[in-house]
Formats: structure tokens, sequence, C-alpha cells
């Protein structure tokens, strides 16, 4: 974990929080046994968007579906939650990687055959962005959601991870 | 060869993604060249490696025509306070002639970033934060030979270059 303090400002802990979130991300995937290549492509859209909805506060979950792509089922979900609690420009930010290993250690490896995709879930009225079109989850139906906690902090705005383990 | 070093303030000053279009601008300046192509098409793979800190103590390294480039990132409160950045531009095309980049990255991440940058380039390869390019390492046998056997000598290329 890596930790500073500095007197930082909104558009500080947007930057550094939408980072983290595609960093988490990549994280999960490579940890897990997939190729973050596809992530790394997409890379510019998601923050495009990420970037965008974190600063109008629209963005409630980031969500990283990992399904089969011959039967389009659900084999693995992450969902980083934020949360909007910004106290002012003292405080740390940090992004806890080793929460992440962990967390997958327990969660296990996904197949390398799987494919994936990051939806985002927002609050209503939100603006759109180009590259970004609406979609719906894949069910959950067996599985069960297991909380890791935040794993992204920039002074309370943060990102609180969670995975979906089958029953 | 000559070096010439440059440090760019980023996360969270600025996004991994506008750190990479300041790099790209720096040493590409032509919009319409072939290099510039080169690295839009790694631009993801690029930013992912800035955002895992890679270039807080390692260099991304370009050699062509010109002089040997080293461009290193700032992070966190040097990002925010940026007195040690120098993002000045070059007085050469570091993308002219037949040049190479070599991308640090994480060591969990040294394999993919390879294989996908390998994909769509022929010119920019990866290498693990703390590994020298061979070229480097090279340079540095050669320095410390000249010094002589009593007291063995070796740059740290990355501290040097940086200040």
């Amino acid at each position: 974990m890596t930790v500073s303090v500095s007197v930082r400002s909104y558009t500080h802990a947007t930057t550094y929080v939408a980072d983290n979130i595609l960093k988490s991300l990549k994280d999960i995937l490579l940890y897990s046994g997939l190729a973050p290549d596809k992530l790394a492509g997409d890379r510019e859209v998601l923050l495009r968007g990420i970037s965008r909805w974190i600063e109008t506060g629209h963005l409630r979950t980031i969500v990283l579906e990992v399904y089969n792509p011959s039967s389009d089922a659900l084999v693995g979900r992450w969902d980083i939650h934020i949360t909007y609690e910004w106290t002012g420009g003292d405080g740390q930010f940090w992004t806890d990687t080793d929460a992440i290993r962990f967390a997958i250690k327990k969660a296990g490896v996904l197949p390398s055959t799987a494919s994936y995709a990051v939806i985002v879930d927002l609050e209503e009225n939100a603006p759109d962005v180009p590259g970004w079109s609406t979609t719906t989850f894949r069910s959950t139906a067996g599985f069960v959601a297991q909380q890791i906690g935040t794993t992204v902090e920039a002074s309370g705005l943060s990102g609180g991870l969670s995975y979906y383990r089958t029953r | 060869m000559s070096v010439v070093a440059r440090t760019f303030v980023s996360v969270p000053q600025r996004s991994a993604s506008l750190t990479w279009e300041l790099i790209v601008d720096l040493i590409a300046q032509d919009v319409d060249s072939p290099a510039r192509r080169e690295l839009a098409a790694i631009a993801g793979v690029a930013c992912s490696c800035i955002a895992d800190l890679a270039l807080a103590d390692d260099a991304l390294v370009v050699h062509g025509a010109g002089p040997r480039l080293r461009v290193y990132a700032l992070y966190g409160d040097d990002a925010i306070e940026g007195d040690e950045s120098s993002e000045s531009a070059l007085s050469f095309v570091a993308t002219d002639g037949d040049w190479r980049m070599s991308i640090p990255c994480l060591l969990d991440d040294l394999e993919w970033v390879q294989r996908s940058l390998k994909a769509v380039s022929n010119r920019v390869t990866a290498r693990a934060v703390g590994q020298q390019l061979a070229e480097d390492e090279e340079q540095d046998k050669t320095s410390t030979g000249r010094i002589g056997a009593i007291a063995p000598f070796v740059v740290d290329r990355d501290s040097f270059f940086r200040r």
C-alpha cells in the first residue's frame, strides 16, 4: 500500500480514483488469469466515462463482468462502488492492491477462455459520454456478493470492492 | 551516445492518458508521422504502465537517430508540486530514423505487456522495472573496465540522468 499526504483538490481526487479504478480492474484480470489486453485497448473510452461521471457525481458502481463467450452466462463479477464523501484537500490518497490479490486468492482463478466487459451503473440523468451505450447486466442468479472493503481512497472519494462467488 | 532526460508530471495532477499524450507530443511532434500512428496503437498499454507508477524510478527510453531520451514521471505529492518536472521541448526528433522505445512495467505485467506491444509494433518493447536496457548495461561495463579492477564502479544511470 502506498500512502501520501498533501493539499489536494477534488480534481486531483477524481483523477486519482479514475486512474486507479482502471488499474484495479487490470490487476483483477491479471491475477485472475485473464489477459488485460482488451481493457488496455478500451482504456481511453473507459477513462473518459468514469472520470466524467465521477466529476458529475452520477457514477454509482463500475462492474467487471466475466462471462462464458459461448453461453453468455456470468462466470464471475467484480464491483467497485463509489462513495462521495470528499472531506477536503489534506486527506490521504491510496490504493490497496494487496487486498485485491487476497480477494482473488479467495475467489479463485477464472477460466482463461472467459470474456469480460466493463459496465457502469449510473444515477438518472447522467450525461452521455461518447463510446458508451446502454446495456443490461447479466443475471447473478446462483451467485452471492462478498464485500472486500475500500481499495481506492482519495480523501473520502473512494471505491469499495466486492466480488460475486457461486453459492 | 549523448543522453537527454525529461520528467513529466503525472497522477494525480494529470491522468496517465494525458501524461502519455504529452510524452507523444514530445517525441513525435508531427501528428501525421508513422511514429505518431505507432504510438497511438500502444497508448492503452503505455498508459497502464504509467498508471502502475512504473516510470517513477525507471525511464521510458527512446533511441533513434539523435541522442538517447530517458523519460520519467512524477507521482503523488511530487506530481502536485511539480518542482522536479522538466517537460521542455527537445531540439531533435526522438523518433527520427530507425527508432526504438523501451517501456518499463511491473514484473507481474511483463508478459501481457510484451505480448500486447508485439502485436502492434516492432519498435516498442517492454522491460521489467529495475531491469536495465542491454545497451545501458554494455555502456556501464565499458565504464567499469576503464576505471580498472581496483575499485569497481557502476553508474546508477536512472538516478544520474533524471536530476
